[in-house]
């Protein structure tokens, strides 16, 4: 009994847990009894636990479709349970052979695909894209709990191979090719000879594209300059980017020299005169290159600088000045490099990846409370949100030819153009701050080429991009086992084929009417050009797309466009916060030429705003506030509000609060009374309105001296009594009644039971409203009322 | 020692067989539940 430890411990072979639990004891040879039987414990563990998984797995897919109505294939889920009957088998089948009662299988019957390199031409089954799913992250596999050295005992199988979970090789050519080239029959499957009406193989009749069917796909994005990233030097920075602040600085020292011209003279200097005249000289050097400093001047200031030699102090400032203005152009053409190279167009070029911006289909996810924008929002919405505003979004970056997530997965659209803020390598969570601001980490263009270049196999990554410009607008689709993209999956239901057909066409048609060429997306993450799609779900493409093509290609709508889509977007008043209309009102603005400051918001957005919001008129301007005709408006969204923000005449107001307290019958717990001016409270009409509403618990107590306010509260307290409503008891039976009943002083509050219960008319009152019942006050001032008839 | 190798060798592989078949069955799962998903949204938008 040889076995290598080391073997043993990376689960190679027979993991034995004597061998690695004990001292070297434990390593002396053992039985093959006692082999087999950890083998067999072992193998037991691992069918165990496999059909653990399988049950989960099943478990939580089917809570999901529970919570969706929807149905799972009653085949798909028996096949799923015959696995762990053929784990069993497996099983049984390593003790056969370990025990010697079988033979050994053929080599064949136990070779796995995975156990040696992936080789087929077809990627395996891309990963689990669900817009149902809160958080898309990619397929993991639901058995990948082994990533740390496995333990034999841990219950959990071993390392899945390393094959297993290495990135599958992308799409070979051929299939590309044959995806291209080719079109297969839909009845056999067999290639098609170009133009032939009937298939060779099986003689069905070759459906042709209808015209109608072939997608026009012209992009009606603007043609763009890809600006080169070149890092200037110093003196070319100073000439390119700080042109004025050169020519000032070149104009202050002619000035400078004109000024002590007079006060030099000859032959009075030394060695250390000649070293500044030099100097001088080469400062005046620097300077002559600007054109608007003639050469006449520029030799004129040359002369100028060699007098300078007995005043070093002057040089000293110019020198020191020159010296940062360099440091300035330096730094300016950094940060102009550095955004030049974080640029989505530069970014894909360097690193061969697309950025995208996925959309959720599930439309209570879509804008969820980290976005600016309503759920009354549809897709197309949000389309020309993007296109018209080009908002601060959220974005992932794939490779193409690689297995990584995208956030919701199924349609997205493909960016062109845009400035990188910065990237993490997971979800963010990032959060709009207004249309052109999201929050998230800010990277440096190293630190992007860093995550954006990673072609592992991964869930989505966050990018922040600012000012989006959208290259086309892509779709997912599947690879079936011929090696065609399929964009639905065909069922035995012809009428259902069609509906997913339209589904798909729907996107298509969606994105050309918003001049964005169609795409499609294959699982793993290239890029075409789309044709097509059949009956069957067959999708044809045309080209592949690249990321240099996508960088260097037309992206963005041109700026007339953007305004017509920008304006129709305003009026549907869908951003959560006002200050976001108002942002996108000075967008629109600006992008046709109009002044910002210009923009102001209308009643009408305001009031719409106030519908979507249950009031939030705490962000509404004065002048609005104090407008009797718009407050009269706004407060059907929120009374209560709508009278706590109001201007303070129209507090005043009889007829607005009138309206108030018409529109807030039903509540009392928000009273309008306390948020009354004081002066108004202590008014005996106003609060009589007040009682009249129900809002009497924060009346002014010294009202309570006024007989006929006092009354219409006593009046009101005998209404609340009212046994009718809530005594169930028979004849003769009493209940117990807390009157406890007090007003406001200023914020305390005073007691008015005593007031009450000894007002000689209460229980007269109360007698006569409800005949069938008796009241009387016990000698804990409760009231007793004991039922009579 | 080489038949016990082997089994378990054997043994292995068709277990990482039948995880990659209870991948691809999982993945077929939710890709038709979001078929059924992506229906029930169109009748919706059908219906507006």
């Amino acid at each position: 009994m040889n076995l290598e430890k080391s073997k043993i411990e990376s689960g190679e072979i027979l993991p034995v847990k004597a061998e690695k639990e004990a001292s070297e004891e434990a390593q002396v040879e053992k039985e093959p009894k006692v082999i087999e039987r950890e083998m067999m414990e072992n193998s037991k563990k691992e069918v165990g636990s496999f059909k653990n998984e399988s049950k989960t797995s099943l478990e939580e897919v089917q809570k999901k479709a529970a919570e969706d109505s929807l149905q799972i294939d009653e085949e798909d889920k028996k096949e799923l349970e015959g696995l762990n009957q053929e784990a069993e088998s497996a099983g049984e089948e390593l003790g056969a052979e370990i025990s010697g009662k079988k033979e050994q299988a053929s080599k064949e019957e136990f070779s796995s695909p995975f156990s040696k390199k992936y080789e087929g031409p077809l990627p395996p089954p891309p990963p689990l894209i669900s817009p149902t799913s809160k958080k898309f992250e990619g397929w993991t596999p639901p058995i990948s709990k082994t990533n740390k050295e496995w333990d034999p005992n841990s219950g959990f199988p071993p390392p899945i191979p390393k094959e297993y979970i290495t990135t599958p090789p992308p799409l070979p050519n051929e299939v590309i090719k044959k995806v291209e080239k080719t079109k297969l029959c839909a009845k056999c499957g067999a290639e098609i000879i170009s133009n032939a009406k009937f298939c060779t193989e099986c003689g069905n009749k070759i459906e042709m594209p209808k015209p109608k069917e072939i997608i026009k796909k012209e992009s009606a994005m603007k043609e763009r300059t890809i600006q080169n990233p070149k890092l200037l030097s110093k003196k070319e920075a100073s000439k390119k980017l700080l042109a004025e602040e050169r020519k000032k600085l070149a104009e202050e020292i002619l000035t400078e020299r004109k000024k002590n011209r007079g006060e030099i003279g000859d032959g009075r200097y030394g060695v250390l005169a000649e070293m500044q005249s030099n100097e001088a000289n080469a400062m005046a050097e620097r300077f002559s290159s600007n054109k608007k400093l003639s050469e006449q001047n520029a030799q004129e200031e040359r002369g100028n600088l060699k007098q300078l030699i007995d005043n070093s102090e002057g040089l000293h400032e110019i020198r020191k000045k020159i010296e940062e203005h360099y440091t300035k152009a330096d730094e300016i053409a950094k940060n102009k490099f550095e955004s030049i190279q974080k640029t989505v167009e530069q970014t894909m070029i360097r690193n061969n990846a697309f950025i995208v911006h996925a959309f959720l289909l599930d439309e209570r996810l879509r804008h969820n409370e980290n976005s600016n924008i309503s759920q009354r929002a549809t897709l197309e919405d949000d389309i020309d949100i993007l296109l018209s505003l080009e908002p601060s979004i959220s974005t992932s970056s794939v490779v193409p030819g690689s297995r990584q997530g995208l956030w919701g997965g199924r349609i997205g659209v493909v960016l062109g153009g845009g400035d990188i803020k910065g990237i993490v390598q997971t979800d963010n969570g990032t959060v709009t701050g207004g249309i052109k601001m999201r929050d998230g980490k800010i990277s440096s263009s190293k630190e992007i080429d860093e995550k954006v270049s990673d072609k592992g196999e991964r869930g989505y990554n966050e990018l922040v991009v600012n000012n989006p410009e959208v290259f086309g607008f892509f779709q997912n689709v599947q690879i079936d086992k011929s090696g065609n993209m399929i964009g639905f999956e065909k069922t035995s239901s012809e009428q259902d084929n069609k509906n997913r057909k339209e589904d798909f066409l729907r996107y298509i048609d969606l994105a050309i009417q918003k001049g964005m060429p169609p795409l499609i997306m294959t699982p793993d993450r290239r890029l075409f050009e789309f044709s097509s799609i059949s009956n069957e779900g067959i999708v044809s493409v045309g080209a592949e797309i690249t990321p240099e093509k996508v960088a260097k290609g037309k992206a963005g709508l041109p700026n007339e466009k953007r305004t017509e889509i920008g304006e129709q977007i305003i009026t549907k008043n869908l951003f959560r916060k006002i200050k976001d209309q108002k942002e996108a009102k000075e967008i629109v603005a600006e992008l046709s030429g109009k002044e910002k400051s210009g923009v102001e918001l209308s009643q009408e957005e305001y009031l719409a705003y106030a519908r979507d919001n249950q009031g939030g008129f705490h962000n509404f301007p004065k002048h609005l506030l104090e407008n009797k005709n718009f407050m009269l408006k706004a407060a059907q969204f929120n009374p209560v509000s709508a009278y706590e923000y109001a201007g303070e005449i129209l507090k005043k107001d009889m007829e607005f609060i009138k309206h108030i307290y018409s529109l807030e019958k039903k509540s009392v717990a928000n009273s309008i009374y306390s948020l009354m001016p004081d002066e108004l409270k202590k008014n005996e009409g106003v609060a009589s309105l007040a009682i009249e509403n129900n809002d009497f618990e924060n009346i002014d107590s010294t009202l309570a001296d006024s007989p006929a306010v006092w009354e219409k509260i006593v009046d009101k307290k005998i209404e609340q009594i009212n046994p009718n409503k809530w005594f169930s008891g028979n004849i003769g039976e009493q209940r117990y009644l807390d009157l406890y009943f007090s007003l406001k002083k200023g914020f305390s509050s005073v007691d008015m039971t005593e007031k009450l219960i000894t007002n000689p008319n209460f229980i007269q009152k109360l007698d006569n409203k409800y005949p069938d019942y008796k009241f009387e006050i016990d000698e804990y001032k409760r009231l007793l009322i004991t039922k009579m008839a | 020692m080489e038949k016990y190798k082997q089994a378990w060798e054997k043994f292995q592989n068709k277990m990482n067989d039948l995880r990659k078949r209870q991948k691809e069955i999982l993945l077929r799962i939710y890709n038709k539940l979001d078929q059924q998903k992506i229906e029930i949204i169109r009748k919706k938008l059908q219906s507006k």
